[in-house]
């Protein structure tokens, strides 16, 4: 596998082919020197994917090699399995362990010495350990919406040893360790420019460092941000109480100590509370509870069929969804900038609404020449969009974002692997972004599963569908690691 | 109190919340938060007097246990002659035994408000199991089964698998801790337009199972624009409460009122800054202030989420109720202002208050009579808010021959003004909104297929507000197994076209077919009211006939599979066809044929791509996939349509 040149001009991009759904790309600059830099963005597949453990280990033997073994920048945009799990198999983090960093790049978010960002984290703690005991409840009654929270959690993967692959954080503790210098971006500080490289410019767009926006995922007016930490009587609390109650785990770090939040988390005052449980039931009690409920299938209790023993829980199914999408919304988003033609290459991870929003908010004042740098410029001028979030429904914005980039060069690579997706009834790529997409681009909307548009499409000229061809690159050998697309400068 | 020397009383007296605990604390409301509801009081057809602790009646099974905290709460016992004799528990929000009085006390009212509008016996959806040999059967349910204390979140809903009330409580997150206590336990089971609107959903599923199932984006929105509706009118029966904001609003029922609120507290403990919904108007992103919505004819067209949809045709009943409640208290006015119509400034006079108030109550119960009564009038299937304005026209010339009043013209006038049009009739008159008589021809072979009304009327010995329920129900599924025997042995093919229905082989093969030959499903039977010449109350026969198809949601796979031979592969969806025909039970003639045919294909590619793109692609579409949203094969309905539909979208909770 030979190294990957700096280009003539421009930038290159590489996508991975995992194999499943997951981000990783490599970018080659041109520096000063006429030696390339290179800059990885994420490294992961999906949980469970087949062969993925031993597909990453080829791509990250391909990274080094291209690379020559440095990586000038690497960045980790959030921690969820499917961006990161390469630094995660044993297989590909042995070769990640020989290659050297630069920089690594984090969100702010992950800055523990930032409030919010703590905030957040404990957050986000709190609401996995009382999903976890929801999932253990479902379990133990053998009922499917168990192994379905489990499945949207698998972005957040604990790690298997069995699969020889470590937990989500960790491996984000990884990449967080692993360049001689890390740096946390926040959205709106200066352009950043890479060392030796002239021309090029990168924006920190988001997320953006506010409470409202980061929890917004989807387009409605007001989303209600169930996964806030309710200490007293909340869905939480009903889950750690009996979490601390039977494993004396702690409960909840805000709410004081333990027998107060027993007390409190309960909805009534002790005299009107009755154990549900058949035994402890006086006899009119139990005779009522037996009759109109029923604690078995025996004769004289009540319908197995109308029960609710576990319908409470199923409030953890919106949560595992929230949490997921709260932690898209952490992504770090970057607009790496071409200064001379201004054009632009959007890397939004999976940047869902409420950031995708913010970034309209983003100015750089007096920048250029006096004039204002915006983020709503930054989108208008993409010729290089990378989809975000696999092509789903809520991680593309529409007005404000896809509608918005007018150049007639642009280009789309989309991270997605409709079988998987399909397979796990995910609409990825989700039918109308697809559609618009291929609009808007005109065909040129690059897929790692597909590859490359096969013939030429309807709306390009053959000039164009020629150029586009000259500018793409698949990978020559057998296992077709890759796809590139140099974006002229 | 099984046997006593006394008369019974007709009436059990119960207190309950006007609104919601929230309006306890603030000093206007407060006075009128109190409400004490005369529910029936319960006997059974022999006399014997049923209600037991919980409570448990004819109707209602409240059942209180806490999963979440792990408890139960000990049932109230209503007959208990404390309790008799001090009109129930007074409201307290941390007694439980107050929660299952009051969920009790609403539903039961709600129950009333419909059997009364229907004149005929509610009945709960039964439940429909496959037995062990896989054939599906139905149960009688006699009770709705409530909890009221189901579930830790911001929710409630109607479980139509556990034919169950699920009440959930939550702590709140005001966007404004001067109003309302941040982290104070809300518990939605006190709201009294929860309960209501939660019951509603019930009562409609016992008479429209269909409606659950979203062929388009009517369906759903119709279910909770009329679970709105019972629950908005339902204030208008509680003459403190109008009285005050009849007073309040010098008579003026288009401003800001609490009559046309829905579940206060709750708006605010989910971070709004008013009520859940409001049929007149709301808060003005920027000032916050309250302004009055005017109808735009083009929302329609943008609104898909169910509620926010169902709540533009709340808001055309509404003002229905307005006109003619203007028309009716225009002369008072006049009167009251020495015939300017202007008021001055000031208090209005008590006597113009009460009587205001009458006319007000006396509009919101004709309009919600025929709200309810309109569902006699909709087709079993696929229903558009179209075919619901056409089923009220209908319906309420059916009740009242002259429209003196002009209330017919006042629900057409603010239908038309929220751009809600049957796509099938020519001009928006009543003549031409009004569902047609069937041809001669088609007279004929209904006819031939129902032979006499003496025939029709020996189904039905007994169908009144005292009937055993599940003695009707049992009727009722004798009545539709001997109309499919009527229809099918030997096959009246003809009836079953008139009827728009098909039991012709060479009609499309994806339909379901039996012994060769589409299937029939006589679906529904139950009589209706009308009022005859002379003013006499008469009934007619409501028959529900639907049949169903594959759908595919491919149209070449669509087609092919139509012309081929090849075996039918599983369908992607279910496509339904169904129709309501109405019966004079005098004459033994159809009145009325309100169809959605099998065959149509133009209905079948709109059912297609509404469920190809639907109208809020949630998380759960991308992440839990459709057999989430859509509806899959025989009558698998996903477990909780409604909580899903509310968990998804906190703007259109409950």
């Amino acid at each position: 596998m030979p190294i990957m040149n700096a280009p003539q001009s421009g930038i290159t991009v590489r996508m991975y082919r995992q194999g499943g759904l997951g981000d990783c790309f490599l970018l080659a600059f041109r520096a000063e020197d006429d030696t390339a830099r290179y800059m990885l963005i994420d490294c992961g597949v999906f949980t469970g994917t087949p062969g993925g453990s031993a597909r990453m280990k080829k791509i990250a033997e391909d990274i080094k090699e291209a690379t020559g073994g440095i990586l000038h920048v690497l960045v980790g945009t959030h921690e969820h399995f499917d961006h990161l799990s390469g630094f995660g198999f044993s297989g590909s983090r042995q070769v990640f362990d020989e290659i050297e960093v630069k920089e690594v790049w984090v969100a702010w978010t992950e800055d523990p010495a930032h409030p919010l960002a703590k905030k957040l984290r404990e957050e986000l703690n709190v609401a996995l350990r009382a999903l976890r005991r929801a999932i253990q409840r479902f379990d133990a009654s053998g009922d499917p919406r168990g192994p379905r929270i489990g499945e949207v959690l698998a972005f957040l993967s604990e790690g298997d040893e069995v699969l020889g692959v470590i937990g989500t954080k960790k491996q984000f503790d990884y990449v967080r360790g692993k360049g001689e210098a890390l740096r946390f971006r926040r959205p709106g500080e200066s352009p950043i420019t890479l060392p030796g490289v002239q021309g090029v410019r990168v924006f920190v767009l988001g997320p953006p460092e506010d409470e409202g926006l980061l929890k917004r995922s989807n387009p409605s007016e007001t989303d209600s941000e169930v996964y806030e930490i309710d200490p007293h009587m909340g869905f939480y609390s009903a889950l750690l109480r009996s979490a601390f109650e039977e494993e004396g785990e702690p409960g909840l770090a805000t709410a004081g100590d333990d027998e107060e939040l027993g007390e409190r988390s309960m909805p009534f005052h002790g005299r009107y509370r009755i154990e549900f449980e058949e035994q402890t039931l006086s006899g009119e009690q139990r005779t009522f509870f037996r009759r109109h409920y029923g604690f078995s299938k025996r004769r004289g209790h009540g319908p197995s069929w109308r029960r609710i023993d576990l319908d409470w829980l199923a409030a953890a199914e919106s949560i595992a969804l929230k949490l997921d999408n709260h932690v898209n919304n952490t992504s770090l988003a970057l607009a790496i900038e071409l200064v001379d033609t201004g054009k632009v290459l959007l890397f939004p991870a999976d940047a869902q609404v409420g950031n995708w929003l913010s970034w309209h908010d983003v100015t750089w004042p007096g920048l250029d020449c006096g004039n204002d740098v915006t983020g709503t410029d930054l989108v208008e001028r993409t010729v290089l969009y990378k989809v975000g979030h696999h092509g789903s429904h809520n991680a593309t914005l529409r007005g404000k974002g896809l509608e918005l980039m007018e150049s007639s060069e642009l280009v789309a690579m989309i991270p997605v692997d409709e079988d998987q997706a399909d397979g796990k009834k995910w609409k990825m790529p989700f039918e109308p972004l697809y559609k618009r997409l291929k609009e808007k681009t005109r065909g040129r909307v690059i897929r790692a599963d597909d590859g490359l548009p096969s013939a030429k499409p309807p709306g390009l000229s053959e000039g164009e569908w020629d150029e586009f061809k000259k500018r793409t690159k698949s990978d020559p050998s057998g296992e077709k690691l890759w796809i590139e697309y140099n974006v002229p400068g | 109190m099984t046997t006593s020397p006394y008369p019974r009383p007709p009436f059990r007296r119960l207190r309950a919340l006007t609104f919601d605990p929230s309006l306890d604390l603030r000093l206007e409301s407060a006075v009128v938060n109190r409400l004490t509801i005369q529910v029936p009081w319960e006997v059974n057809v022999a006399g014997k007097e049923i209600l037991e602790p919980g409570p448990v009646g004819e109707y209602l099974e409240v059942v209180d246990i806490d999963p979440a905290s792990g408890m139960v709460y000990e049932p109230v016992d209503l007959d208990d002659p404390h309790l008799l004799a001090q009109d129930g528990l007074s409201p307290s929000p941390g007694n439980p035994q107050f929660h299952q009085q009051m969920v009790y006390a609403v539903a039961m009212n709600t129950i009333r408000h419909f059997e009364l509008a229907l004149g005929r016996r509610a009945l709960w959806s039964p439940r429909r199991y496959r037995d062990d040999s896989g054939e599906w059967q139905e149960e009688y349910v006699q009770r709705l089964r409530v909890y009221p204390h189901a579930l830790r979140e911001a929710n409630a809903y109607y479980s139509p698998g556990r034919k169950a009330l699920l009440f959930g409580y939550f702590p709140a997150r005001p966007s404004d801790p001067g109003r309302m206590m941040p982290g104070s336990v809300v518990f939605t089971c006190l709201s009294h337009d929860i309960v209501a609107h939660e019951t509603t959903h019930a009562l409609l599923d016992g008479m429209h199972r269909r409606f659950l199932e979203p062929s388009n984006p009517d369906v759903l929105a119709l279910h909770e624009a009329f679970a709105d509706i019972v629950a908005l009118f339902q204030h208008f029966s509680y003459p403190e409460v109008l009285r005050h904001q009849i007073a309040r609003t010098r008579g003026d029922l288009r401003s800001d009122n609490l009559l046309a609120q829905l579940a206060q507290e709750f708006g605010q403990a989910i971070g709004r800054h008013g009520a859940l919904r409001d049929a007149l108007g709301g808060p003005d992103p920027d000032t916050g202030r309250w302004v009055a919505k005017e109808p735009d004819p083009n929302e329609i067209h943008r609104t898909l989420e169910p509620h926010a949809r169902g709540a533009i045709l709340v808001a055309a009943v509404f003002e229905a109720f307005l006109s003619i409640y203007r028309e009716r208290t225009a002369d008072l006015f006049r009167i009251a202002t020495g015939g300017t119509g202007v008021l001055p400034p000031g208090d209005i006079h008590p006597d113009l208050v009460e009587r205001l108030a009458q006319e007000a109550s006396k509009s919101a119960d004709h309009i919600l009579r025929m709200c309810i009564r309109a569902l006699d009038y909709c087709p079993p299937v696929d229903l558009t808010f179209g075919d619901y304005l056409r089923a009220l026209i209908t319906a309420d010339r059916d009740l009242v021959p002259d429209d003196r009043r002009e209330y017919r013209i006042a629900v057409i006038d603010a239908f038309r003004r929220r751009g809600i049009y049957p796509l099938d009739v020519r001009t928006l008159s009543e003549e031409s909104l009004v569902w047609q008589e069937p041809s001669q021809a088609d007279q004929r072979e209904f006819s031939e297929a129902l032979r006499s009304a003496t025939r029709l009327r020996d189904l039905f010995p007994v169908w009144n507000l005292d009937s055993n329920r599940e003695q009707i129900f049992e009727q009722n599924r004798h009545a539709r197994q001997e109309i499919h025997r009527w229809l099918t042995s030997p096959p009246l093919p003809r009836a079953v076209r008139a009827a728009g229905m098909t039991l012709d082989a060479r009609d499309p093969r994806t339909i379901y077919r039996k012994r060769g030959l589409p299937a029939l499903e006589v679906h529904s039977v139950r009589p209706a009211l009308k009022v005859g010449p002379g003013g006499r109350t008469m009934t007619d026969l409501v028959v529900e006939i639907t049949q169903r198809r594959r759908g595919y949601f491919d149209e070449k796979q669509q087609e092919r599979l139509e012309s081929g031979r090849s075996r039918l592969p599983e369908p992607d969806f279910m496509f339904r066809g169904g129709c309501t025909v109405i019966i004079d039970l005098e004459t033994g003639k159809v009145r009325y044929c309100i169809g959605k045919g099998i065959s149509s294909e133009r209905r079948l590619d709109a059912q297609r791509r509404f469920l190809k793109e639907p109208w809020n692609p949630s998380l759960r579409f991308t992440y839990f996939g459709e057999d989430q949203t859509f509806f899959r094969g025989d009558d698998e309905l996903p477990p909780e349509p409604f909580a899903l539909l509310h968990r998804d979208d906190p703007v259109g909770a409950l």
